[in-house]
């Protein structure tokens, strides 16, 4: 129970990085210009669709807000299009010691907050700090994890030392954008969620904070003062925003606004057709995004676990116990006949209109470890999936048309969220497909809220059309090891003592074929077991007027290379000429 | 009575779904994913490729019990609580109005919204909703009707007979009433119809994969340029069947006119 | 007519409507439209009420049928107060006093025809069977000059004295013994209004019925009433009989109403 308690937070952000050269997924757009031809100048109005809560790097959750903060503020390095190296920025350069336990950051010396003080190691001390203290609640402390401790030697030089090599040392190290000493270091950790800093925020990034009309619009400018010479071009970033999807797209092709994330997928179709036809100023770029969808099965018995938990209060449950294997889905054989039952290729082109990957095991597709070879591939099979069922007693004795099993017939409900047309549209189609085989699904549309808080966090439910936003960060322990069974993210309560002895076994290998090896075996065993059915990865669906020169959009983000965007003179409209107040 | 037809049409198209519906109501073909209005699929297919005709002639199985049950529901309720209130008068009369004041003050859709969320969303927590939702309009008509009624000479002269309270309410107040209730009633219809749709809108109405208009005309949504024929049949039937049920209502009023009767 | 009974008592009725609620800020308005009446009328006998439009005639006349609560006085039917009984009695002293409205346009419910009108007023257990009940109420029609055809018509497809004369049956209905009409045959034509005179002194002979007759036309009064009561402003300025109110007029008011009327 203790866990359910605060863990209600729903951001699912789990990142991995490593591992991979070959991935040239960055998309740039740059033919017709030279270095000669960039000049200075331009505004970019954003559409969001939900104000930011807050823009401090330390208290920002949603989406929309951890933007906007990648541009006031700074990291130490940040990840490479690779996904396994880095590139400096607050720091020139790092160096493992040769033990490998600890890395030693040379600082940039001169770095100046949008206030004009210096940026310096103290500063870096100090976000390390706030970070980790359980009184701010950063969602980014599992990164942390494994240091033990940082250490400024000077002004310019750090050390953060760790408890144990792992494959993602640098990226846990650089992880978090450097928030200022000078401002913060008054505020009670605790209270850092009404700091006044929350609305009126200082970094060090290309863009400093102007204003924020809440519900309306939030305005940056070119910070003048950067580090880095000559950047940053445009002169002003303004976040709009817009109520709903339908009326941003609406305002994207009024030109009221220049960048949109998340088209939706008929729009973003008919988008890629008229800019093949020169049809529109607006360009389509579509890739890889962090989203996927499936289905998570309750392995247990919900009521059983609800009994159980009840009794235990706050004592220590006996896991053996609690986890009585569900009616339905307490079986491999049954989850597997469900997920041949499934079309999944025909969901992912209808409800993604193309733009979207069938997913068959574990691994986001973006991820280096991605090996579709390693799965074991469910495919289409509706027939088999009859017999399967067959196979476990379920048949449909009473004659009508539902399966059924010692008296218990096979019906449960399959919940997703509300207000998301594309998992409705796969819910209504798994629907009829598995009423096909037998199988009565009910759907169940719920507040996201109450999806997570009283059906998946507490065990409460049956199935779950859901998805998961991907981190960059490769770790499948939240989502399926038996150490994360009464977490949040392990909804399934998947216990398999082939996954954790794998988790163990690769623990501290850094052979780049070993840790493959351990990766398929992980796709294999899970792809098998099927906790979830996978449905499809995502692609992004990014609309940009096609003024903006030099930009690169990839699946580490919409505005990872902001400071290089410019726009040609003969290009800008009303807005690049908008005069700044 | 245009009106009547109307309503009749769609009436036994709803009894008859099995027969007239061209293809099984719920069966998608996935490769046929809205497809424009053909020979194959007169008014074209949904996003699941299920054909629109089918259906919207099952959708009027749906939208029609609902408008119909949830109308009679709210108008049985309007008619008892508005005869007690106007009849009786007095703090039976004030309370019950307090009472009206009160529920007509609530959104209908907060309501709504909270008693379906609170329990599992079905077609029967919907009407039923709906209906109890509805009925005080259809009680302030009442009442002020009754409140004119009383003071008719021939509601004194049935008093002076020494009638009893029931006799005097089915005798001379219902039959009087009987006409706007019809009236008020077939209105209700249509708005329950409509209200149905809205609620389907939030997913709460009808439960997938069962058709109504209203979680028709959602359906049309997903490209309503592009798939006009969703939005444009599902819009055009709900439409028709208010305004049938409105002609209906005037045709009735005036066949209930104790002058037309001859 | 020594041994003729007391059948109705009216002593010092006063009846006020409120014509609006009061307020904060507002006093409710009074209406005072009896100011203290008081008569009687004999078993047997044709009491007639005059005065001109607003005087309080129709005020009485609800106040003795139980509708209109007077603030104060006394209204006895045969000697029982009808403001002081449970509403079972109420319902019993009532079908023994029965109404004749002013407007017959208003009196019948549109929604039932000639027949059900009438057969509403006799009681449930009066007739044995449906035959006979039927024939109660043909009884009644024919008593008022209509016939079976009249049986199933609507009022809408009645004339105003045929209407009238339905209701007349309706009243008769529950064998009452006190009839009040109130101002009956102002809404007919003149010719319409003999033949309904007639008819109400047949009934009366025929019936043994008692009469309170409100009207301002004195030349009916004067073929109708035995006693006279003159009303102005909620008081009666003048009670007697016929007479002495037409041959010896007491009050000038009266005297007034004579002349306007060319009956002095
Ligand atoms: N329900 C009522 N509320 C308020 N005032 C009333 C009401 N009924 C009658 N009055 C008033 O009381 C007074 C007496 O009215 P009433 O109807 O008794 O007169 P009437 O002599 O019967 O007149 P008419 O010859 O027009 O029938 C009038 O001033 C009238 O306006
Ligand atoms: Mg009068």
């Amino acid at each position: 129970m203790k866990y359910i308690k605060h863990m209600i937070t729903i951001s699912m952000v789990f990142l991995f990085a490593y591992g991979s050269e070959n991935q040239k997924n960055s998309l740039t757009f740059e033919k017709e210009y030279s270095e000669e031809d960039i000049v200075d100048g331009g505004t970019l109005v954003v559409g969001i669709m939900g104000d930011p809560e807050a823009l401090n790097p330390l208290t920002a959750l949603s989406k929309y807000a951890k933007d906007v903060v990648s541009l006031i503020f700074r990291s130490l390095a940040d990840i490479n299009a690779d996904l396994n190296s880095f590139s400096p920025q607050l720091a020139k350069s790092w160096l493992f010691s040769n033990d490998g336990l600890s890395i030693t950051f040379n600082l940039r010396t001169d770095v100046l907050w949008h206030d004009g003080e210096r940026f310096t190691a103290k500063d870096v001390i100090f976000t390390y700090a706030m970070q980790t203290d359980p009184g701010v609640g950063w969602d980014g402390l599992f990164y942390k994890e494994s240091i033990r401790a940082v250490k400024a030697l000077n002004d310019s030089t750090v050390i953060f030392e760790f408890l144990e090599r792992t494959p993602t040392m640098l990226m846990d190290a650089v992880e978090g954008y450097i928030v200022p000493e000078h401002l913060l270091a008054d505020i009670t950790p605790n209270r850092i969620a009404e700091a006044e800093f929350n609305r009126s925020p200082i970094g060090t990034g290309p863009f400093k904070f102007v204003k924020w009309k809440t519900q309306q619009s939030i305005v940056l400018e070119k910070f003048n003062k950067y580090y880095i010479e000559g950047k940053p071009h445009l002169d002003r970033i303004v976040f709009q925003v817009v109520s709903n999807n339908i009326s941003l797209w609406q305002q994207v092709r009024s030109g009221d606004v220049d960048l949109m994330e998340g088209v939706p997928p008929r729009d973003f179709v008919k988008l890629k057709d008229d800019w093949a036809k020169r049809k529109t100023n607006i360009r389509p770029i579509t890739f890889l995004g962090r989203q996927y969808d499936f289905i998570g099965w309750n392995l247990i018995d919900p009521d059983h676990y609800a009994t159980v938990m009840a009794e235990a209060g706050d004592e220590e449950v006996d896991l053996d116990r609690l986890l009585k294997p569900n009616k339905f889905f307490g079986n491999q054989k049954v989850r597997a006949a469900l997920t041949m039952a499934i079309d999944r290729s025909a969901i992912t082109e209808l409800v993604n209109q193309g733009m979207a990957v069938r997913m068959d095991g574990p691994t986001p597709i973006i991820w280096t470890s991605y090996n579709n070879e390693a799965n074991t591939i469910w495919h289409y099979n509706p027939d088999l999936a009859v017999q399967f069922l067959n196979d476990e007693g379920w048949v449909d004795s009473d004659g009508d048309g539902v399966l059924d099993k010692d008296g218990l017939k096979f019906s449960f409900e399959m919940a997703t969220n509300i207000g998301n047309e594309r998992r409705k549209q796969a819910l209504t189609i798994i629907q009829e497909q598995l009423s096909g085989i037998g199988v009565e699904m009910i759907q169940k549309i719920a507040d996201p809220g109450l999806l997570f808080g009283r059906m998946l966090i507490p065990r409460q439910f049956d199935a779950a059309l859901i998805g998961w936003e991907v981190g960059l960060k490769m770790d499948l322990t939240p989502l399926f090891h038996s150490s994360s069974l009464l977490m949040p993210f392990n909804f399934t309560s998947f216990r398999s003592q082939e996954f954790d002895k794998l988790k163990e076994a690769a623990k501290g290998n850094f052979d780049r074929t070993a840790t493959q090896e351990y990766w398929d075996n992980i796709a294999k065993l899970l792809s098998f077991e099927l906790p979830y059915t996978w449905l499809y990865y995502k692609m992004e669906n990014v609309a940009l007027h096609k003024r903006f020169k030099g930009t690169v959009i990839d699946k580490r983000g919409t505005y990872i290379n902001l400071e290089d965007w410019w726009v040609p003179h003969e290009e800008r409209t009303e807005v690049d000429r908008m005069a700044p107040n | 009575m245009v009106g009547a037809v109307i309503v009749l049409i769609i009436f036994f198209s709803a009894l008859g779904a099995p027969i007239l519906a061209p293809y099984d109501v719920n069966a998608q073909n996935l490769t046929m994913s809205l497809q424009p209005p053909s020979t194959s699929h007169l008014l074209g297919t949904d996003v699941y490729g299920r054909d629109l005709l089918s259906r919207l002639i099952y959708g009027a199985r749906v939208s029609l019990g609902i408008g119909l049950s949830a109308a009679f529901i709210a108008t049985t309720v309007g008619v008892f609580v508005g005869v007690f209130a106007g009849f009786l008068g007095g703090w039976v009369d004030w309370l019950l109005m307090r009472i009206v004041d009160v529920l007509m003050g609530f959104p209908r859709l907060v309501v709504m919204l909270l008693a379906v969320g609170f329990g599992t969303p079905s077609i029967w927590l919907t009407l039923t909703v709906l209906g109890l939702l509805a009925w005080m309009e259809v009680a302030r008509i009442v009442r002020g009707e009754v409140m004119v009624i009383r003071e008719m000479l021939y509601l004194k002269a049935a008093q002076a007979l020494g009638l009893k309270r029931s006799r005097i309410i089915m005798g001379y107040i219902l039959p009087n009433v009987i006409g706007s209730v019809i009236v008020s009633t077939t209105l209700l219809i249509g708005t329950m119809i409509l209200v149905e749709a809205s609620l389907s809108f939030l997913g709460l109405g009808v439960q997938p994969p069962n058709a109504s208009w209203g979680t028709i005309l959602n359906q049309g949504r997903v490209d309503p340029v592009g798939a006009w024929w969703i939005s444009a049949f599902g819009g055009l039937m709900i439409i028709i069947t208010v305004v049938g049920f409105n002609l209906l209502g005037d045709g009735l009023r005036d066949l209930l006119d104790p002058r037309s009767l001859t | 007519m020594g041994h003729s009974q007391l059948l109705l008592s009216v002593e010092d009725l006063i009846i006020h409507y409120q014509s609006r609620k009061s307020t904060l800020f507002t006093k409710p308005e009074i209406v005072s439209a009896v100011r203290g009446v008081t008569f009687s009328i004999n078993s047997g006998e044709t009491l007639a009420i005059v005065g001109e439009s607003g005087c309080g005639k129709t005020s009485i006349v609800m106040s003795i049928l139980g509708f209109v609560k007077p603030v104060s006085g006394k209204i006895k039917y045969k000697g029982t107060d009808i403001w002081d009984v449970t509403r079972e009695e109420l319902r019993g002293i009532r079908r023994k006093i029965q109404p004749v409205f002013q407007d017959p346009h208003h009196s019948l419910n549109p929604r039932m025809t000639v027949g059900q009108a009438i057969e509403d007023g006799l009681w449930p257990h009066q007739y044995e069977d449906m035959i006979e009940k039927q024939n109660g109420v043909l009884e009644l029609l024919r008593a008022v000059r209509l016939g079976k055809e009249h049986l199933n018509t609507y009022p809408h497809q009645l004339s105003g004295g045929q209407k009238q004369r339905v209701c007349i049956a309706r009243a008769l209905a529950p064998n009452p013994e006190l009839l009040i009409l109130d101002e009956p045959l102002s809404s007919q034509d003149l010719s319409i209004q003999a033949t309904l005179v007639n008819l109400l002194l047949d009934l009366k002979q025929k019936k043994g019925l008692t009469y309170l007759f409100i009207s301002h036309d004195l030349r009916i009064v004067r073929s109708i009433a035995q006693q006279v009561a003159v009303m102005r402003d909620g008081i009666l300025v003048e009670v007697s009989d016929r007479d002495s109110i037409f041959n010896n007029p007491q009050h000038s008011y009266t005297e007034s109403l004579l002349k306007s009327s060319g009956l002095l």
